[in-house]
This record gives structure tokens, C-alpha cells and sequence, in this order.
């Protein structure tokens, strides 16, 4: 079924679901007893809320959890690694901005030696997209991610229900015992949700931000340094390392958490002395990080317009009009003789 | 073996320097193996773990060598080294690396050689040194000079003292103030910050610099080098950043938008020209 294209009439959504729900472990958006908007267990019979736009968390959660034992100590074995094996779990419901994310963590963790904890969780997911319509803190369509919004299965609204789109093997086994709801088609998806995502992607983001740099350090000073942008960013992944030892010292773990560079303690060293003590900083190392990207990463824009940082942000504060100038800048510069 | 998993090895030698800095001599814990962060260029990094207090970057500070033992000079300054500063020898550590791009020592041959270390930054730049004197007549001159905050706080002081007298290289060590202390053993030094002891240097073109002071010392001393027509490209300097991981995913040591784990510790000056923050 691979790379063909089937219609999903609405009527079938509902069984279609719970036939796919019968094949295991499956999250789906939902707003949960607390008002949150979550990837989440279904409960009985529920139905993905394929409505809601954003999710609190996005899915690196699952990816590389806010806390992970990664090493465990003991003194006959040393430092052993911990051994992370669970089943399949489908997540449907995945908008093209956070699918691209995972490409980009995919880089991160999964290019050279792949990282031990977050290639087996990689391995276990199986991704079913949908298309969206964005909503005021999305900026998917001014400066799209260059990340491919790469799934097992894509579902494109369309008038009559969706069009279901097969784009890995996985995909096609998860859709073959589902083929009862679904007929082929080889009419394409209709441009408004097929090239949503990709249009307007940025290739690659001008190095020099000196154009924005007054802007850059006006917000600076607004931002209260909470972190809650990163917290909720998709394709934020710094991480720090703490071992906590057992009480009589003869064992110990070691585990990976979610750091977070708008910290005052990311950039400071044995001694005290801090190379980030101040926000604007911390707040320019964070833009920098987003858009220019490190390492072997450098040139490509890490934000995929999810919006998450700009509905969260305590302090109101959207770098969306700063990037489109840094863009607007870029070109015209290159445009001019 | 897989990445961040550190190796078994034990502390074999302590050797205090000073009362809050020791040499630490480390072996793998199953002697017949040779531990494979026992293999690096002066100037690398390894990940250095104490079981239960946690895991920080450290400097080589010996030159790599075939009996695989590996020299970390460290300093009490957080609650892993406070912790290592409790071990006795024989007490186990884990180690893995050797992680970064060291000094470029293949470039050196036939030049003069002047190496500034502040502080312990001492630390990278005796494996250099060591490693430059196994071969000393490879390079026109070789210069060491090293400052400290007070006499008492020079480390490797045997070492010290057989440099300044020995003929293969010169050496010029400079305290920030002598608290009335007038002589330190048969050491001799003088008084005044870093950079005033580099202008008595007196450097010219094709010098290659091989720095590694604290933060706040190395535009003075830039200066000062630039000023004795010591080019960019010839200023090799090991930065200090908080780097978690080693590899390039912690995303805590960046500078600019290189990271100092994987493309340092050691930068070129004309690599860091214009990058802000990076010194």
C-alpha cells in the first residue's frame, strides 16, 4: 500500500479508528480531566479531537523523556546502561510541524552514533499525520521548516472526510487490515493542506543577525527567563546529567533531564563563573540556537512554527516578526546590486 | 562500546599540588586492558565520573603514553571534584573519551613555540609541553609561561623548577601578587598580571601561541600577542565551556554557533574573530 493514496469517508472515521485502536498501544490529541490538550491514552471509544491545534507537550516526550535513567552503577559491574524495551505505540494525530521536529531531533540524536536511549523509543513509534489549518501563534506559513514532515501514514482533510496517504512499510502494514474502509484514489490532496507546511520553507537562515540585534536585545529585556519556551518546544533537547547515589554509596543512577539554556546555570562552570550571566545572553544564545542551529547543525533553522513558545510565553513575547525581518533583510541583500 | 558509557578505571597515584588542587594518575581497573580514553592529542577532553557524585569534563594533562595511564590535575571546585579530592587510591572512577580537537601540533615543527597557561590551565598546556619535549628539536624555540594568582598556588612545582633550568626551553613564570612571600623554593618568578609578562616576551611573526587561561585574561594577552605580530591563525586557544555530554548533543557549549566539545576546546583565533562572547 505503500506510496498510494486512499479515501477515508467520514462516515468510517469512527470504525476506522477502532480497528486501528484494536491493533495496541495508541495516543491520540485529547483534552484531558484537567483542560490540557495532550497525546494521550484513549479512553473507551473515544475518537481523536483532530481539531485541537496544539498539544502542551510535543512529542519528544516520548522521545526523550523530561527525566530518563540512562546509567545505573553498581560496584561489581560498574556503569551499565539501562536497557529502555517497550512495544509499539502509534500516535495519531501528528501535525506537519511536529512530525518535522522529529526529523530534526532524528539528526540530532540519530546522525554518527546513535543515541542508546532515544534510538529504541524512535524505533517504537509509529506516526500517523494530519493536516491542520494554523491558527495565530502558528508561522508554518511564513517560515517553514526545512525538516520533511516525514510519517507512516498522512491524513489530509478533505470535504468528505480524509484522504489517507501511505508513506512508509509500516504504514501499509498498519492500513492493510483497515483496507475495508478504505478506497483508492489517485486524485491528488487539494493544495490548501497538501502544501501548507512546505510552502515558504527556509532553506537556510541568514548567519548575520546583526540587522536584528537591537530588536533581539529590546525583547531580551522583556523575557523573564521561566523557560517555558523550550520547555514546550518541539525541537528543544538540551540536556543536563545527574547522578543521584544510593544512601550507602555502593550504587548509584544516572539520569538525563531537560535542561534549559534561558537558565542562569546552562552556561556555568565548575568555580562559579558563568560564560551567560545575563538573560539578554541567554535569551540571544536561545534565538541563535533556533534559527542559525549548531555544530554539525549549523545553517539549519530548528523552528517549525509549532507556535508552542508563543502561546506559552508569560511575557507575550513572538519572535516571528524578528525572523521575517532577518529573512526580508537577507534577501534583500542578496537581491541588491 | 556504547557512547557515554564510562570505562572502569582507579585512581593508582594521588599527588597533592596544592591545598585544593592534586595530580591524579588513573589505570584501567583490569590492568591487561588499556583504556580506550588512554588514547588522545594534548588539548582533548575526557568525561570523567566519581560513581554516585556525577561526571565532568577534564583536561589530559600528562602526554599520551604506552603505559595507557592517564594524568588529571583538578582543582576542589564542585561537588564532583570535592567528592574525587575524598578518594584514596585504589578507589574506582569511570572514564570515557578522548573527546574534541586538541592543539595542532603537526603544524608546530620549525616554529617558535610560546605556550601561556593562567591558572590550571596549566593543565592542557604540561601535555603539550611534554609532548613537545619528547621531540624538542623538532620546533626553532619553545617558551612556557605561566602565571598563577600567589606563589603557593603554582602546581607540578618539581617540574617547574627542572624547566627553568633546562636548556630546551625557556621559561617565565609571573605571579598576580606575592603576598610578601619573597622566594618560593628555588622557583623564581615576577610579579604582575599575565599579559604585562607576555610583552617582556619578545615574539615575532610565524610564533605559533598555544593558550589556555581563565576567561578574563585571554583579550589582554590577545592583544599583547598581536601586538608582537603574532597572526590570528598562529593564537591557538583552549576555551572552557559546561559540556554535559561530550558529543556534541547537550547543546550547553556553544560558541557562536560552533560547539567547543566537538570543533574545541581548541579554536584558532582567527576562527572565533567576531564571534561574540566566544573570549
Amino acid at each position: 500500500m505503500k506510496n498510494r493514496r486512499f479515501l477515508l469517508v467520514g462516515s468510517d472515521f469512527e470504525p476506522f479508528c477502532m480497528a486501528l485502536y484494536g491493533q495496541g498501544g495508541i495516543h491520540i490529541p485529547k483534552i484531558c480531566a484537567d483542560g490540557g490538550v495532550r497525546f494521550a491514552h484513549p479512553v473507551e471509544g473515544e475518537l481523536p479531537d483532530l481539531s485541537l491545534i496544539r498539544t502542551i507537550l510535543p512529542l519528544k516526550k516520548y522521545l526523550f523523556p523530561p527525566k530518563d535513567k540512562v546509567l545505573s552503577y553498581s560496584q561489581d559491574n560498574g556503569y551499565q546502561p539501562v536497557e529502555y524495551n517497550s512495544g509499539k505505540l502509534l500516535i495519531f494525530g501528528v501535525h506537519p510541524c511536529d512530525l518535522a521536529a522529529i526529523s530534526y531531533l532524528d539528526k540530532i540524536f540519530l546522525n554518527g552514533e546513535p543515541d542508546a536511549f532515544y534510538l529504541p523509543r524512535r524505533k517504537s513509534l509509529a506516526l500517523i499525520g494530519v493536516s491542520c489549518m494554523p491558527d495565530k501563534y502558528c508561522s508554518c506559513g511564513d517560515i517553514a521548516s526545512p525538516m520533511p514532515a516525514d510519517c507512516d501514514i498522512f491524513l489530509y482533510k478533505i470535504e468528505t472526510g480524509y484522504m489517507v496517504s501511505c508513506e512508509s512499510d509500516e504504514g501499509s502494514a498498519i492500513l492493510s487490515p483497515l483496507s475495508p474502509f478504505l478506497h483508492e484514489t489517485d486524485i491528488l490532496p487539494p493544495e490548501s493542506t497538501r502544501d501548507n507546511f512546505s510552502l515558504n520553507s527556509v532553506e537556510k537562515f541568514p548567519d548575520d543577525l546583526s540587522g536584528v540585534s537591537s530588536e533581539l536585545q529590546e525583547m531580551a529585556r522583556s523575557c523573564l527567563g521561566c523557560g517555558a519556551c523550550s520547555i514546550c518546544c518541539p525541537t528543544c533537547y538540551c540536556f543536563d546529567l545527574l547522578e543521584l547515589p544510593s544512601l550507602n554509596g555502593e550504587r548509584a543512577e544516572r539520569f538525563r533531564i531537560w535542561d534549559n539554556c534561558l537558565y542562569q546555570s546552562h552556561a556555568e562552570v565548575a568555580g562559579g563563573y558563568n560564560f551567560r550571566k545575563a538573560r539578554t545572553e541567554r535569551f540571544d544564545y536561545r534565538y541563535r540556537h533556533k534559527y542559525l542551529g549548531f555544530g554539525q547543525l549549523q545553517g539549519i533553522m530548528s523552528c517549525v512554527g509549532c507556535g508552542r513558545c508563543i502561546a506559552n510565553c508569560p511575557a507575550g513575547l513572538d519572535l516571528r516578526p524578528l525572523a521575517c525581518k532577518a529573512l526580508k533583510e537577507s534577501s534583500h541583500a542578496a537581491t541588491s546590486p | 562500546m556504547p557512547p557515554l558509557l564510562p570505562e572502569s578505571a582507579i585512581i593508582d597515584e594521588i599527588i597533592p599540588q596544592t591545598p585544593d588542587t592534586t595530580l591524579f594518575r588513573l589505570l584501567p581497573k583490569e590492568r591487561v586492558k588499556r583504556l580506550h580514553a588512554a588514547d588522545f592529542s594534548p588539548g582533548q577532553f575526557l568525561q570523567l565520573s566519581l560513581p554516585g557524585a556525577g561526571e565532568i569534563p577534564v583536561s589530559y594533562c600528562g602526554a599520551p603514553g604506552e603505559d595507557g595511564c592517564i594524568e588529571l590535575c583538578i582543582k576542589k571546585a564542585g561537588h564532583v571534584t570535592e567528592f574525587l579530592h575524598s578518594r584514596s587510591i585504589g578507589s574506582v572512577a569511570g572514564v570515557h573519551g578522548a573527546y574534541g580537537n586538541g592543539f595542532p601540533l603537526g603544524i608546530m615543527a620549525g616554529h617558535d613555540i610560546v605556550l601561556i597557561a593562567g591558572g590550571l590551565g596549566i593543565a592542557p598546556i604540561r601535555s603539550l609541553l611534554m609532548s613537545l619535549l619528547t621531540r624538542a628539536s623538532l620546533y626553532r624555540s619553545i617558551t612556557l609561561l605561566y602565571g598563577a594568582r600567589t606563589p603557593d598556588q603554582f602546581v607540578f612545582r618539581d617540574e617547574l623548577i627542572l624547566w627553568q633550568s633546562s636548556t630546551a626551553l625557556k621559561t617565565l613564570f609571573a605571579v598576580d601578587r606575592s603576598d610578601g612571600v619573597v622566594s618560593s623554593g628555588t622557583l623564581s618568578y615576577t610579579t604582575g598580571m599575565l599579559n604585562m609578562a607576555v610583552a617582556e616576551l619578545s615574539l615575532h611573526e610565524g610564533c605559533i601561541a598555544a593558550l589556555c587561561v581563565p576567561p578574563a585574561a585571554y583579550p589582554g594577552i590577545i592583544t599583547e600577542l598581536k601586538k608582537q605580530g603574532v597572526e590570528d591563525e598562529n593564537i591557538h586557544l583552549s576555551l572552557e565551556r559546561r559540556m554535559q555530554c561530550g558529543v556534541g548533543r547537550c547543546a550547553h557549549c556553544a560558541v557562536g554557533t560552533m560547539l567547543c566539545c566537538q570543533d574545541g576546546p581548541v579554536f584558532s583565533y582567527a576562527g572565533l574573530r567576531g564571534i561574540q562572547g566566544a573570549i
